[in-house]
């Protein structure tokens, strides 16, 4: 015993357990690394599109059109302007008009062209002699007009005129704004650059979307869930369902394009409309109703439509009283996921429903989703982050109420087959 | 079926005749009615076999108890007399069943169910509220009139001792409930489709023996307007409640008999070796 | 209906008259179901249909087209140069009579791209998958799960943007700081780490069930012979998951493949020849599918040979979703011999058999 060395050689185990404890500490410490990735990606698309898009976002972003319209100006001689020197400290990047009480700063077209924009009216501000041209209507501007042209009297009657355009900065349409106390004409570009078009296309091809898709989901998830017997025909049937979600969104798109667009054409509508976009999605949203909808059936404990059939009712009033009830919870959650699905796509829109921003929307007609409005933006010669941003927080908001939506109503449904 | 058409108030006038005809009551098997004559009937799930040749006899206003080992088509058989094996895939029945003298493989499965209730041994109420439960039978027949079914359910739930306890929440869920009484809910919700037969699924063993008791003197009551095929483990249940008690024992029936004769003078030595608690 | 009749009476009555009917009902309503179903399951067969006739009418039949010399030609696509050619539209050649439209290019690239992909979501995947399922205390793993979780419910068009507004400037600057020659940072590289960051959450959410589905016997078994935790982790976890792991990796290859709009923004501009240098602009078939279509007029060759496109990626992801799965039925063998190339044609069997499956199993079920 004497001879023999100890098991526990004590300098080489502490060697050896130093040795593969520092081994530990990094492998561990690989996992942390890497699993902050996730995280700090969803951070920063969070943070970057709030940080781009914020300022552009605001409810009249939201409501507004996406075509401005031109708007003449001109001044009424009869409504007396008063003349004051206005006070207003000016920002960063601002020229202020200190005789108008007008502040202007250098902007951009939703093009982007260098333009002018009002930044801020003083609430008594000589602007209240402008009348519309057009309507002959007081017309008061707003911030964030933008001003294309103006042309600058000296006095009432006449004397030096001067005209100014927005492409030449803010700094000069103030300098000249500030030596001209009388406005001849001017022409403003009024909104623009706004999706309430495509807002509204988005929630029509959802509701349309919904119409195909739900209607064949839950009767195929009916089917599978409570009709089918586990033989040949089944198996197949599930495959060939389970294989429409592997199906890349672009081929549906492409596919979608050569099956509904003469449809639409041959029925008066005009090709790539929002109709034949929803009979797209329906198709691409299939799979995820019908599983979602089959799995809470099959969540329905079997006594329950058991006991209807062993009081007389029949396998049809069965499904219709107490299947589909119960697997309302499930229905719900296939209708968010697929509206979640529906407001991100952009490829099979691409093809099926067409590009452009419209402001005027039917169904019948071709217009860009929220989606499809940023893939325009994007992929136009300029690119236009700030307003991509701000529909792309409009986007991810949904989706966040989408997928806690989601999640309530899964506990919800863990907990009533808890219940049971 | 006329003499089963009895309002609430009906009832209560008819009932202590119906106690002094069940004291009085001569236990000759020629003169009961026949409602169940069941003839070598056989059973298979896909390849194996489940039900050997069974023969039986149920006769009108008795409980019948099913008892045996777990796993020995007591369950199976239960669920030949309603026709709900029609729903396993790759269940096959051989043989004859007949209810009042007519093959039931004849008669159309929605109406056999009407007239045969079933108890399952899980209380299975609807996730919907009392009324709704005991309303659903008679919906699907097309009942629609209100102070009928008000009427129904008041009785129904009379039938299954569960008004008093219940009356104040009849819009509550069902599932809300306490074991017993969901079982009980359940029998009402049998009842009110007012059916010829009752079969009864081990319908107390998911319950508290308190609850237990409840129902096997629910059992007894409901003997004279009901019949009653019942499936039981509790051997002492079958003793306490039934009338005529069948042995099965791997998918045999091996014997049929009066309950106290039965437990007193078994003829096969197997429902004895059972019986004294030998094995199963 | 009769006033006096009572409950037990308009049961029977109706249960008599109206069983027969119900039972009818039943079958037409199982009926109706089963025409749904097969309905949405048509749905792949029409969608592969048209993607075969249509990607094969370019190759088939005759079209004119004008070109912008005044010339005019008249023929169908050249099948070796679509395979062959590197330039995507290479007019029309007037000696043999074919339009020449080239994708080898682009189907290389697209090989290229997920590889990069691979390469950088795989471990990025597998390594969270671990630390939520094993590693991490139970709230920073919900925390990352639900991460996660948000991360895949992302549309591919914001990751465009993100990508452009982000990941493209810093590749950029990475480029400019390494002497590197980079268009603007619009780049293969650029375009792998969006994919990355699209296909992870899928990877990772299957990992994680596999991972959480390890016999817990296994794990103490390592921990009883005295190793740590964390080789635990690794050395035994990370084995017995792989069959799972591998399922996520498939479904991610997938959704790599098929991806068109976020590729398109971050990496495409239309160039020639395959290219292998992260910091160069590439294109790939998704990316050119999407790229001019709305000067496409339908029915021109510029129209239908997307088509072709397409049933060239249909048919990538088919041979790579058989080709991997017959590497994961081969990981998930106890005993797995050496998994060779020549393994390609027992998997393109496999695959048939697969497509097939239903049909074989019900055979092989009976003779049992």
């Amino acid at each position: 015993m004497e001879n023999t060395t100890s098991f526990f050689d004590k300098k080489e185990s502490k060697r050896a357990l130093r040795k593969r404890r520092i081994h530990d500490f990094f492998a561990a410490g690989s996992t942390y690394l890497f699993s902050s990735f996730s995280i700090i990606a969803l951070i920063a698309i969070v943070v970057f599109v709030l940080m781009r898009g914020w300022n552009t976002l605001s409810w009249d972003f939201i409501t507004g059109n996406y075509n401005s319209t031109l708007t003449s100006i001109q001044t009424d001689d009869t409504v007396e302007t008063s003349h004051n020197t206005f006070t207003y400290e000016p920002k960063e990047g601002e020229y202020f008009a200190s005789n108008w009480g007008i502040a202007f700063v250098d902007s951009t077209t939703s093009e982007g062209n260098p333009i002018v924009r009002f930044s801020y009216i003083d609430p008594k501000s000589n602007t209240n002699a402008w009348i519309d041209a057009n309507t002959k209507e007081y017309f008061t501007p707003k911030v964030g007009e933008m001003i294309n042209a103006a042309t600058l009297y000296e006095s009432k009657d006449g004397g030096k005129s001067r005209i100014v355009v927005g492409s030449k900065g803010a700094e000069n349409m103030a300098e000249q704004f500030s030596k001209y106390n009388y406005l001849k004409s001017m022409t403003v570009t009024v909104g623009g650059g706004c999706i309430r078009g495509s807002l509204i296309s988005t929630l029509w091809l959802i509701f349309f979307t919904l119409l195909f898709a739900l209607p064949l989901g839950i009767g195929g998830a009916i089917y599978l869930g409570v009709y089918a017997k586990n033989n040949a025909l089944t198996r197949v049937l599930r495959n060939a369902i389970d294989m429409i979600s592997g199906i890349p969104s672009i081929i549906f798109g492409l596919v979608g394009g050569i099956i509904f667009l003469p449809i639409a054409s041959a029925s008066g509508a005009s090709s790539g409309n929002i109709i034949t976009g929803a009979l797209t999605l329906a198709c691409m949203i299939l799979p995820i109703i019908i599983k979602s909808t089959e799995e809470s059936i099959r969540a329905i404990p079997a006594r329950q439509s058991q006991a209807s059939l062993a009081l007389g009712a029949s396998q049809t009033q069965t499904v219709f009283k107490i299947i589909l009830p119960n697997a309302l919870p499930g229905i719900l959650t296939s209708v968010l996921l697929g509206i979640g699905r529906i407001i991100g796509e952009s490829a099979a829109l691409v093809y099926t429903s067409g590009t452009m921003i419209k402001d005027v929307i039917l169904p019948t007609q071709g217009s860009a989703t929220l989606a499809v409005h940023i893939w325009d933006l994007m992929s136009g010669e300029t690119m236009n982050y700030e307003a991509s941003c701000a529909v792309s927080i409009i986007i991810l908001f949904v989706i966040l109420i989408l997928s806690l939506l989601v999640k309530l109503l899964s506990h919800h449904i863990q907990k009533m087959q808890k219940g049971r | 079926m006329d003499d089963k058409q009895v309002t609430s108030t009906e009832e209560e006038s008819i009932e202590p005749e119906l106690e002094v005809h069940r004291e009085n009551n001569p236990e000759d098997e020629n003169n009961l009615h026949v409602l169940f004559d069941v003839e070598h009937v056989n059973l298979h799930y896909g390849s194996k076999q489940a039900l050997k040749d069974i023969n039986l006899k149920v006769y009108e206003h008795r409980i019948h108890a099913l008892i045996g080992p777990s796993g020995c088509g007591k369950s199976t058989f239960l669920r030949c007399l309603n026709r709900m094996n029609d729903l396993i895939d790759g269940c096959k029945v051989e043989g004859k069943i007949l209810y009042h003298g007519e093959d039931i493989n004849m008669v159309n499965p929605i109406l056999l169910r009407t007239k045969v209730g079933m108890v399952f041994q899980q209380p299975n109420p609807f996730p919907m509220s009392i009324y709704d439960n005991i309303c659903y039978g008679p919906r699907c027949q097309g009942v629609r009139n209100k102070s009928q079914l008000n009427e129904l359910v008041e009785r129904s739930l009379k039938e299954a001792a569960l008004w008093e306890e219940v009356k104040d929440r009849l819009k509550t869920n069902g599932m809300a409930l306490s074991g017993g009484q969901q079982q009980r809910l359940c029998i009402a919700r049998a009842l009110a489709m007012s059916p010829e037969v009752l079969l009864m699924d081990e319908p107390t063993s998911a319950l508290d023996p308190i609850s237990t008791k409840k129902i096997e003197e629910l059992a007894i009551q409901l003997k004279e307007k009901y019949t009653i095929v019942i499936v039981t483990h509790n051997l002492q249940q079958a003793s306490r409640i039934a009338d005529y008690t069948s042995f099965f024992l791997l998918g045999d029936l091996v014997e049929t008999k009066k309950t106290e004769e039965l437990f007193s003078n078994p003829s096969d030595p197997r429902t004895e070796r059972y019986i004294t608690g030998r094995f199963g | 209906m009769n006033s006096n009749e009572t409950v037990a009476e308009i049961i029977a009555r109706n249960a008599t008259k109206h069983s027969e009917g119900k039972k009818r009902t039943d079958k037409i309503v199982r009926l109706v179901f089963l025409v749904i179903t097969v309905l949405c399951a048509s749905v792949i067969v029409i969608v592969l249909g048209f993607i075969l006739i249509r990607g094969l009418k370019p190759f088939s039949i005759r079209y004119t087209e004008h070109f912008a010399d005044g010339k005019v030609g008249t023929g169908s696509a050249s099948f070796g140069y679509f395979f062959t050619g590197t330039l995507y539209n290479g007019g029309f050649d007037f000696t043999t009579n074919k339009f020449l439209y080239g994708i080898g290019h682009l189907i290389v690239n697209t090989l290229i791209l997920d590889f990069y992909t691979f390469l950088l979501a795989i471990p990025t995947s597998v390594l969270t998958a671990l630390f939520i399922s094993r590693i991490a205390p139970k709230p920073l793993a919900a925390v990352i799960k639900s991460g996660v979780d948000l991360l895949a419910a992302i549309p591919s068009v914001i990751f465009g943007v993100f990508g452009m507004g982000v990941i493209v400037p810093i590749i950029r600057s990475w480029a400019r700081a390494w002497g590197m020659k980079s268009a603007s940072g619009v780049s293969l590289l650029a375009g792998a780490i969006i994919l990355t960051l699209m296909i992870m959450p899928t990877i990772i959410s299957v990992s994680v069930t596999a991972l959480d589905s390890v016999n817990k016997e296994l794990i103490n078994g390592s921990l009883a012979l005295g190793a740590s935790k964390t080789q635990t982790n690794f050395k035994i976890c990370l084995r017995a998951a792989k069959s799972g792991i591998f399922a996520g990796i498939i479904l991610g290859v997938g959704r790599a493949l098929g991806e068109a709009t976020a590729i398109s923004m971050v990496c495409g501009s239309p160039i020639q020849g395959i290219t292998w240098n992260p910091f160069a602009s590439t294109v790939t078939l998704t990316s050119e599918m999407l790229l001019s279509i709305g000067e496409a007029i339908p029915d021109s060759m510029n129209y239908d040979i997307r088509f072709s496109v397409g049933l060239v990626l249909m048919i990538i992801i088919l041979v790579t979703n058989v080709t991997l799965n017959d590497v994961k039925d081969h990981l998930s063998e106890i005993d797995p011999p050496p998994y060779h190339i020549v393994s390609f044609a027992r998997a393109i069997k496999r695959g048939v058999l697969f497509l097939v499956s239903p049909l074989t199993n019900r055979k092989k079920k009976k003779e049992a």
